[in-house]
């Protein structure tokens, strides 16, 4: 993990020129939730998308915070997609991207709690496509239960 | 001083940069998802040192610097030459600050960018006899951001066969909500919009060869980037490649004479 940590010392001198060169993965972020303490099957509840995109506003053009937070989220979980293909679930658990990722769904789920108690998860989908052109989601990580 | 311009429209970049980062505060301050307990996770052996240089307290210092440089950088016209000298500098490192707090970067190929076009007008005024090689600099990593990006999509059978966009349109996180919430296109669409892209980008060097070709590059270029503000939200991109194109004309210009 620690070359990744140093390879963020040099990434902003090495010129990036290769602007939505492939298809992505395009992983999307899903939910669930329960109140505090109840124990449910994995099978019982949705999963839900995390609603978490910015609308347009013509302002942006000259300050466009949430937009550009968005976008720095999206680059964390394409990040977390292809860490998740190398490293280990316990090692991933404890990761930078994953603390992160689990700190933002928390605080994008803050307004749905209601001033009740309740867990929460996620899990990671991220795009495939077949060889006809179809595009499917695919699940490459499910978090444990935290509290939200 | 050649770099003028540039560096003005670099300020105006970086302030409304720097106006973000404080609008984002809950999202980098301790108790946020970019907190420095959460980033200095990955540093092992430094974390107790990660966590003292990327807590909320510096941040909150390197935004501060960063929005005084930015004014004083916008006013250069009326400052002593050390002080324009002294902006750019704290703007270039505090740019290379929070790349690393958020791990690399934090807006994609827009930090690099603004990072170079800072390092470039920091270099021409530091030293006037390197302000025309900081011009063609800024020129060359201009060109090659299209031209590369071009060749490789050139390359790449998803772009050919316009599957990538496709993907890209219908499928990208990146993709911004609202106005440009795009119906699906026709397959047909998407080819020859690939294409166009393609097209664009690999022909762009041809810019530098005569006015009418760089005004056509860099008017369509400035279109390019205001479209993909409004599909994907990228104002950061807008703003830093418009105060590039500025040295791309000047380069253009000085090369070939009096057009």
């Amino acid at each position: 993990m620690l070359d990744g940590v140093w390879a963020n010392w040099f990434r902003l001198w090495i010129p990036s020129w290769r602007f939505f060169d492939e298809v992505g993965s395009a992983p999307k972020i899903f939910f669930q939730i329960r109140p505090r303490g109840e124990v449910t099957g994995d099978s019982n509840t949705i999963w839900e998308p995390l609603q978490d995109k910015p609308g347009f506003r013509a302002i942006g053009l000259f300050f466009n915070p949430s937009g550009n937070i968005y976008h720095c989220r999206s680059n964390l979980i394409e990040r977390l997609a292809l860490e998740s293909q190398i490293v280990q679930s316990t090692e991933l658990e404890n990761s930078t991207s994953y603390l992160i990722l689990a700190d933002w769904v928390r605080s994008n789920l803050k307004p749905l709690a209601h001033d009740s108690e309740f867990e929460f998860r996620f899990k990671l989908t991220v795009l495939t496509i077949s060889g006809d052109g179809q595009a499917h989601d695919t699940d490459v990580l499910a978090s444990t239960w935290m509290t939200a | 001083m050649i770099l003028f311009w540039t560096q003005l429209l670099a300020g105006l970049a970086c302030l409304l940069q720097t106006l973000e980062y404080l609008a984002l505060r809950s999202y980098w301050s301790n108790s946020g998802p970019w907190s420095a307990k959460n980033l200095s996770a990955e540093y092992g052996r430094f974390r107790a040192l990660a966590r003292i240089g990327f807590s909320q307290h510096v941040l909150e210092l390197m935004i501060a610097a960063r929005f005084a440089a930015s004014i004083f950088l916008l006013g250069s016209f009326l400052a002593p030459q050390i002080v324009t000298s002294l902006s750019l500098a704290a703007l270039a490192l505090s740019t290379l600050y929070i790349a690393v707090r958020f791990r690399g970067s934090f807006n994609g190929g827009s930090d690099s960018m603004t990072f170079h076009v800072l390092l470039s007008c920091l270099v021409a005024s530091l030293w006037p006899h390197l302000a025309l090689t900081s011009v063609h600099y800024i020129t060359a990593l201009v060109v090659l951001s299209y031209f590369v990006g071009g060749i490789v999509k050139l390359r790449s059978a998803n772009w050919r066969s316009g599957l990538a966009l496709k993907a890209i349109f219908e499928h990208s996180q990146a993709r911004h909500a609202g106005l440009l919430s795009l119906r699906p296109l026709s397959a047909n669409s998407y080819l020859l919009i690939s294409w166009l892209i393609i097209g664009w980008e690999c022909l762009f060097p041809a810019a530098l060869l005569n006015s009418s070709l760089l005004w056509f590059f860099l008017i369509s270029g400035g279109v390019f980037h205001f479209a993909n503000f409004l599909v994907f939200g990228l104002n950061r991109f807008f703003w830093i490649w418009l105060a590039a194109y500025l040295a791309v004309y000047l380069s253009a210009t000085l090369r070939n004479g009096n057009w």
